[in-house]
């Protein structure tokens, strides 16, 4: 299995970081791992809620469309874009406050359809979102790299070692 | 058929935008129709973009998921309440800007699930999102009406009216 270069992890979080509407739901990419893996998190706060209670759906449908869209990152090779084609969020448990954390995997990369999943889980451990989405590989759409290039954090490292 | 009440559904408009996430993310509830309709537009600004272009998932996810739960409300006896039980976005097409329009209509009122679909289009009528969302009538939960009432804004005036 290639090996994600931790430098190109760092400036992809610190891309992500940067993203407008992650910034504006206060989500956190805080990780990527081999193999297609992404961490998120998301600290629950008064704007996320719904006035009767509990999170507005949208912030899991965020953090579903978010976590899978970064799970098929984390596996892709280093030179194609790819775009969310669907998105399914099942809804089994409601968080009651704290941080969310949520875990993307991608369970298969196809050439041209990939499909990822991703778990919401509250602080003790409680499951509270499935979600799934079909991501199409693009090619021609920009990558992070270049987009990171164009609006302003600059060149990433290299995505793999050798 | 019963009428919506014109009065309750302004009063449903203005609590929707006294909602936190609704001004965060600035989407508003435009409309309820009768037999389970709603409509919500967003103007897409910076904050809602992604770097390499286009709006982020997540917006179209969360008007889809908001303009259900109203569609399902338009339809929804007046002391029953509702939540989110899943949701399905597919991506058609790309907005490239302006104002998006949701519309959202109840395909299924069941005693406990009930199915809504809708369809965000931007201003050309170019269709960007089909969704639709499955929700469950849940005794016990708050009402819009008890909630309101507890956050201290005036009562809202019946939902239904007898034609």
């Amino acid at each position: 299995m290639r090996k994600l270069n931790p430098e190109h992890v760092a400036a992809a979080i610190a891309y992500s970081a940067q993203v407008p509407f992650l910034k504006l739901a206060a989500v956190c990419l805080t990780g990527l791992e081999d193999g297609g893996i992404s961490r998120m998190e998301l600290t629950l706060d008064e704007r996320h809620m719904n006035p009767e209670g509990g999170p507005h759906g949208g912030v899991y449908a965020t953090l579903v469309d978010s976590a899978t869209w970064w799970a098929v990152y984390a596996a892709l090779q280093e030179d194609v874009g790819h775009t969310t084609l669907d998105l399914h969020v099942d809804d089994l448990g409601r968080a009651l406050g704290g941080t969310l954390f949520v875990e993307g995997r991608c369970v298969k990369l196809g050439r041209t359809i990939c499909q990822a999943e991703a778990f919401i889980r509250d602080e003790s451990g409680k499951l509270v979102v499935h979600g799934t989405s079909k991501l199409m590989v693009v090619p021609g759409i920009p990558t992070i790299s270049q987009a990171a290039e164009k609006t302003g954090p600059g060149p990433m490292p290299p995505k793999y070692l050798d | 058929m019963r009428e919506l009440n014109p009065e309750h559904v302004k009063a449903a408009i203005e609590y929707c935008g006294h909602a936190p996430f609704s001004k965060l993310i600035s989407f508003r509830l435009t409309a309820l129709e009768k037999g389970g309709v709603s409509r919500l537009e967003l103007d897409l600004q910076d904050k809602h973009m992604n770097p390499e272009g286009g709006p982020h998932g997540g917006v179209y996810a969360i008007m889809v998921d908001e303009a259900a739960w109203w569609a399902v409300y338009a339809a929804l006896d007046e002391d029953a309440a509702h939540t989110t039980v899943d949701l399905h976005v597919d991506d058609l097409g790309k907005a490239m800007g302006g104002t998006l329009y949701a519309e959202a209509r109840v395909k299924k009122m069941g005693r406990t699930i009930c199915l809504a679909e809708c369809d965000v289009r931007d201003a050309c009528g170019k269709l960007l999102v089909h969704g639709t969302s499955k929700l469950m009538v849940v005794p016990g939960l708050a009402t819009v009406a008890q909630t309101m009432a507890k956050l201290g804004l005036s009562p809202v005036p019946p939902k239904f009216m007898e034609v």
